[in-house]
Formats: C-alpha cells, structure tokens, sequence
C-alpha cells in the first residue's frame, strides 16, 4: 500500500478523509479529520499546525464552507457522492473550486478538486506539484483508511507499471500492476481488464510515439518526465496530459484527458492571432484585468501604443498610472474607481507620455463582467490623438467661420438696415421733386431724374435681397408640412402681371408635400420662375414647365452627399435664353451674374438665395443651361413617406 | 365733426415733414402735432390729460427714449392705456413687429418710399371707423402693408 500512500500525498487535489464524532448521533453530529494529505495541509491550514484530529468546526477555512456540515452528514448516511462550491475568497485565493463528498464505509471522502481548467494551459502536465513525503498519519493508518476508492475520486487515470528485460537484460516493455477506474469512462474497459498487459499491448503505438522511450529514462535516471500524447481509442481521438514519477521498483504514471481544453488551446491560438492582428492593423490594444487585484494583462498592441516592445514595462495599474499625463490622472483614477465600485462601464479619454516623450490621446472603453467568483474588466485602449487633433483643428475652424459669419451678419445688418433709411428719404424726395416739378423740367433734367429714380430702385432691390439672403439662416418659423401645389399657386399669383404681360404658358405637375417653411419656399418658386420669366428669347412665346418626380436616394446624382431615403425632383424647364454649361456652378454664387446689368435687371443674389434655401431645407439645387434653348433648375428636396 | 387728433414721435425731422405734407394732403380733417422723442411724447401726454390725442404714431429708433420705452410707458400709464397706437418706422424686421405688438401696439406701418405711398397709407388709417374697429384691434393687431 505504500505507493497509494505516495500518490494521495503527491496527488494537487486537496484529500481529508473524516468520521463522525458520535455515529450514533443522526443529527448535529460534528466530524472528526483522521486523514489528510499535503495538498490538503497546505490548502486548510498552514504548515506547521496539522489538521488530523481536529473537528470540520474547530478549522475555520471548512467551518466557512457553506453547508458542509449538513453535506457530510447527508453523505454520510446516504453513502452517495455530493459537490459543493467552495466560498468566493478560499476559491480565488487558492484555485480550488468546489469538493467532492464521497461516503465511505465509517466516514467521508472529501476531495478539493483543483481547478485544472486554470492550471492545464500554464504547464500542460503540472496538476502535480512533487510533493515532498510528509508523514501526516502513520502508514497503518492509512492503510485503514485508504482503499481503491480514494483513487478513484481522482480526476486523472493514474497507473502503475513495472519494467520487464529482454535477454540483454535491458528493459522492452512495462507491465501494468495497477490502473484505477478512470479508463472506463475514455475506453469502457474495466481496470481488470487491463491489469496485467504490458504497455506495448495495450496500446502498441507507445514504441513509436516515444512512450516507452520516455518511461525507460524515468526508471533508469529516476527523473520525473512530463509529456504531452495524442491517443486513439474507439475511433476518437484524445490528448493526455502525463506525468512519471520513478517509484520503488516502478513507474508511477499519472494521466490526464486534457482533449477539450487541448481543443479550446487551439481555438484560444486561433483567436489570438486573430485578435492580435487585427489590433495591429486598427492600432488597438486590449486589456484584461482581475478587479480584485493590480495585475493588468495588456495585449502586445497596448505596449505598442505606449511607444514600448511588448512586456517592456509591468503590467500593473499604477505603472499604467505613471504614463498618464498629470493633468489627467485624478479623471483617470476616478474613471476606474467608479468602474471598480459599481462594475459599470468606464470611457476615458485622456494624455499619455509615450517612452519616446511623445504626447498622444488615448480613449479606453472597459466593461465589467463575473467569471466564476471573480469580477473583470476588459476592455479596448485606443489612439485617438489624430481624431482629436482633426476634431481640435474642426473646432478652431467652426469657431473662425462663426466670426466671420457674425462679422458678414454685421455688415450685412448695416448695409441692408442702415442704408435702407438714407435710400428711403432719396426715393421720397425724389418722388416729390418728380411729382411737383411735373411738367416744368425740360427734357434732359426729366430724364437724369428718372436716371436717379431707377438707380435707387435698383439699390433698393439689392438691399432687400441682401437681407433676405442673409435671413435665411435665422429663420424662427419651425418647419411644417407645405403643399408645393399652393405654394406654387401663390407665387402664380404674385406673378400674374409679368405672366400676363408675356403671354407666358405654364403649366405643372401635381406636387407633392414636403416639410419646410412656407414662405422660404415660396421665395424660392419665386425666385426661380422669375428668373425664367426675366431670361427670355424675344420673339418666342415663353414656357416654362414644372414636373415633379419622387425618386429614391439611390437615384440622385452621385455628386450629391444627401441622407433622407426619398426625395422629390422638380425641374423648372424655360425656353429662354439658356447658358452655357460651364456656369452651372457658378452661377449659384452670390453677386454671379451672367449678363450686364443694363440688359437684365436683377442683383446677381436670386440664384444665391435658392440655394440657401434648397440647403436649409436639406436639398440640393442643380442648373443645366443651354445657351439660345433654354435653362432647366433641380431642386431636390426631401419628402415623408 | 371733431376733429382726428393725431400725434407724430419722430427725431427725423424730414420724416416729419414729409408726414405733414403727407397728412395735408389727404385733406381729411385731422389736428396734428409733432414731437421729437419718447420723453417729450410722456411728458405731453401727461400734461395734455384734457386734450389727448386719439391716434399716435411711434418712431422706433429715437434718442433719449426710443419708441419701444415710450410704448412701454404709454399702455402703462392708466389714463394713456387706450390710445390707438400705430408704430412707423424703418424697420420691417419680424421681431420689431412682434416686440411692438407685444407691447400693445395697434398698427405697424413701415415707412413707404415715396410720397404717394405715405398719403394712401395715412388715408387708410385715419379713415378707419375707429369705434367700429377697436374691439377688432384689441383681439388681433393690425399691421399695414403697402
């Protein structure tokens, strides 16, 4: 039995074998360890004080497991197998998740399972610490206490071989004294089965695969040899993570089935070379971090973005600290304070000194998350200092353009409003003059006054222009539902005279309703059939046609960057006097005119105040000319469907 | 038949001229008085209690006080607080309109740039049947455009 006394005691799973104090006693009754193995020493209570002999109530890591005294009473009588979950702090400290109760003739197998799954991808065969042979309980005892059933508690398939000779006297093969029943579960054969076959017949690949090679150096230098295996049994495949330990005149072997977490290592690989390159191509780096502890783990990019070769500097939070810009550090401290208290959400942005002494913006999300007992943050860190910069430089701009806005609204206010008053008394006196000195002027002063009179007409006409295009923007009025239908009636209307006048034919499609303001609109009908009605061939009946078409987004002309899904196209179509093509755009500038003044009136600002409008009503405008044909103007503007 | 007495507040002294000869010449039977600035306009007012007018026509942009403070002023004072008054200024500005009317303004005319405007505009106002048109003015504000 001596080598089962050596592989509990080697064994990482935490063993405490217990009996009742008083078995006659169903209810109440505390348990008395008689039994326990390093793992469990080390896990329960330091080392110098020893478990064995103290009640589960007088060790206070046990008297803090929850429910374990009902457990083990439970098992105890039932002789069935129970788990439960180890408290929060013990399980974090310590990496042992939950127990295992097991009844066991007079007392209770208790076993700590350690958490391979934590363990298994650090050192693929290390779920055996050596554990140097400290006689807990003398070896009577445990022969008491100890059966097969102990073994085979255990999580790992655990066999004994011994070696056999060739003639030479040199070892061919080992025979298997002792296998416990984990095999059953991986093969479905019982360890009867297999006892008494030697490694080579049970599975001949180990000559191959180096097995048998491995085990000969274990005996023969009686070094412990750790090794990672694929198996084929029943058409499956499956690694085993193993372990040889050279004891008395055999090989202790310790294997573990690792095939899922050998899967999730692989797709963990697969994930992080995706991760990996996709942070370096998007200049992200990501991090991860126990909240309970100071420790960060930062993808190789963060290092990166600090300006240093991955694992250059610790990777701990207050190393993280000492690059943040001193302004910004409190924010900072407080952002991951709050995070860390109500395990929210953190968004900071702020500077960091990069190794280089270069100054750059970062911007880290983090979202908490519980794994297991445990609470997370992971998150991204980002460098945003070009945003920034642009988004900077965009503000310094805007606020330049606001001046000049304001500076342009000035003026505009003094050249459309203060001007206004001295024109007014120029009209007035010359209407008086005009109207007293009727008939007395010769015909030279009659005619410089009239000069004067269409001169100041003309001023007039700019002023008011002028402030009509700058009003534009200051529209109060907020945008409802216009039916372009009376709104073209009403520019119609106000028309009449000039239409009449020409004998001009219009005709119109039935328009559809858009949200807007009125009498922008309106302006804007006006505006662009006077035009038509200003431009005119002469000699030719005038026309001008309106239609309207409601088309889709995706059918505008691709120079238009416009958002809404659906839109209205109406064409003003005239057979006037045209342009030519290479005014489209220009032609919609303020103060743009196309002919002298002298052979057209007009202030050159219509065309200027459409747009205005068009694009305050988040349209867009678009000329077309030919010259002697005609001009055609589209007006895109959004419509709700 | 009385005669319309009217009030004119304006600084510019052409304006009030061309008002005169404007009002003149409509040939109405009216009484004007002309005055330079919202002061001098209160203190009239306040002195004439016997003789008020019945019609005052507001100049806006005035010194000492302009014609906003005089409004203000005007429907303020209990024996003053019924008195058509009819703004003429320069200014066409949406939000001159609305503060006046707000104020308790009757009328806005914006000051026409030729005589014969001026003289169709006053006619219009001065032959309104004021008693006729009072609870009118009272529920919604009038405002002339010519």
């Amino acid at each position: 039995m001596n080598f089962l006394k050596n592989i509990v005691d080697d064994s990482k799973d935490a063993i405490v074998y217990v009996m009742p104090i008083d078995p006659q006693e169903s209810n109440n009754t505390d348990f008395k360890i008689v039994y326990a193995n390093v793992a469990a020493q080390t896990l329960l209570v330091s080392s110098k004080n020893t478990l064995v002999d103290h009640t589960i109530a007088e060790i206070e890591k046990l008297s803090l497991i929850e429910g374990l005294q009902n457990a083990l009473q439970e098992v105890f009588e039932s002789q069935e197998q129970v788990n439960i979950p180890l408290y929060a702090a013990l399980a974090e400290q310590t990496g042992y998740t939950y127990a295992t109760l097991k009844g066991n003739g007079e007392g209770v197998v208790l076993t700590f399972l350690f958490n391979i799954e934590n363990d298994i991808l650090k050192t693929n065969a290390g779920f055996l610490e050596s554990a140097n042979d400290k006689r807990i309980i003398n070896e009577q005892e445990l022969a008491g206490i100890i059966n097969n059933s102990v073994l085979d508690s255990f999580n790992n398939i655990i066999c004994y071989v011994k070696p056999t000779y060739d003639a030479n006297g040199e070892i061919e093969d080992f025979k298997i004294e002792y296998i416990n029943n984990r095999m059953v579960e991986i093969t479905r054969e019982e360890p009867s089965l297999i006892i008494g076959k030697t490694l080579l017949e049970y599975y001949p690949q180990n000559s191959t695969n180096g097995v048998l090679q491995l085990l000969r150096e274990c005996y023969t230098t009686e070094e412990n040899v750790e090794f990672l295996r694929q198996y084929h049994f029943n058409d499956e495949d499956f690694w085993f993570s193993n372990r040889a330990i050279k004891m008395n005149d055999g090989i202790m072997l310790f294997s573990k089935d690792v095939s899922r977490e050998k899967e999730y290592e692989e797709q963990l690989f697969v994930q992080n070379r995706l991760l990996t390159e996709a942070e370096s191509v998007a200049s992200i780096g990501s991090f991860r971090w126990n909240l309970a502890k100071t420790d960060v783990k930062y993808s190789d990019n963060v290092y990166r973005l600090f300006g240093y070769e991955p694992n250059e500097f610790e990777s701990n939070y207050e190393r993280l600290l000492s690059f943040v810009h001193v302004n910004d550090v409190e924010r900072v401290k407080k952002g991951f304070r709050d995070a860390r208290e109500h395990k929210g959400r953190t968004d900071l942005v702020f500077r960091i000194m990069t190794k280089t002494k270069e100054i750059k913006y970062l911007n880290t999300i983090g979202e908490c998350f519980k794994k297991d007992v445990n609470w997370y943050m992971v998150g991204v860190i980002r460098d945003v200092t070009r945003q920034i910069e642009i988004e900077s430089n965009l503000q310094a701009r805007n606020a330049e353009l606001k001046r000049t806005n304001s500076d342009l609204e000035a003026f505009n206010r003094v050249a459309s409003h203060d001007l206004q008053e001295p024109l007014r008394k120029i009209q007035m006196f010359i209407s008086r003059l005009s109207d007293e000195e009727k008939g007395r002027m010769n015909q030279k002063s009659q005619g410089y006054l009239e000069k004067v009179k269409s001169s100041s007409d003309r001023m007039r006409n700019l002023i008011n222009n002028l402030l009509s295009y700058s009003k534009v923007e200051e529209v109060v009025e907020l945008p409802k539902s216009v039916n372009l239908n009376d709104v073209l009636d009403n520019v119609l209307d106000d028309l009449g005279e000039r239409i009449n006048e020409l004998k001009a034919q219009i005709s119109a499609d039935d328009l559809p309703i858009v949200n807007g303001v009125q009498f922008q609109l309106e302006q804007l009908f006006t505006n662009l059939i006077s035009n038509s009605l200003k431009y005119i061939k002469p000699n030719t009946e005038t026309n001008i046609q309106i239609k309207s078409t409601i088309i889709s987004k995706n059918e505008l002309p691709q120079e238009l960057s416009l958002s809404n899904d659906v839109y209205v196209k109406l064409q003003f179509l005239d057979n006037g006097i045209g342009f030519e093509a290479q005014y489209e755009k220009k032609i919609f500038e303020i103060f743009q005119r196309l002919h002298g003044k002298n052979e057209f009136t007009g202030t050159g600002l219509g065309l200027s105040i459409c747009k205005k409008i068009v694009e305050s009503h988040n349209g867009a405008i678009m000329a077309k000319g030919k010259p002697n044909v005609g001009a055609e103007f589209i007006v895109y503007l959004p419509v709700l469907i | 038949m009385n005669k319309l007495r009217i009030l004119l507040v304006d600084d510019d002294e052409d304006d009030r001229q061309f008002f005169a000869d404007a009002l003149e010449g409509i040939e109405l039977n009216t009484q004007l008085h002309l005055l330079e600035n919202g002061k001098s306009c209160m203190e009239y007012l306040n002195k004439e209690t016997e003789n008020l007018p019945d019609l005052i026509f507001l100049d806006l942009n005035m010194p000492i006080m302009n014609g906003f403070e005089c409004l203000e002023a005007i429907r303020s004072t209990p024996h003053l607080k019924d008195i058509m008054v009819a703004i003429y200024s320069t200014s066409s500005a949406e939000r001159d309109i609305e503060e006046t009317f707000e104020k308790g303004a009757n009328i806005y005319i914006k000051k026409p740039s030729s005589f014969n405007e001026l003289k169709k505009s006053l006619k219009q106002v001065v032959k309104m049947n004021w008693s006729y048109h009072l609870n009118d003015f009272k529920k919604e504000n009038f405002l002339l455009k010519v």
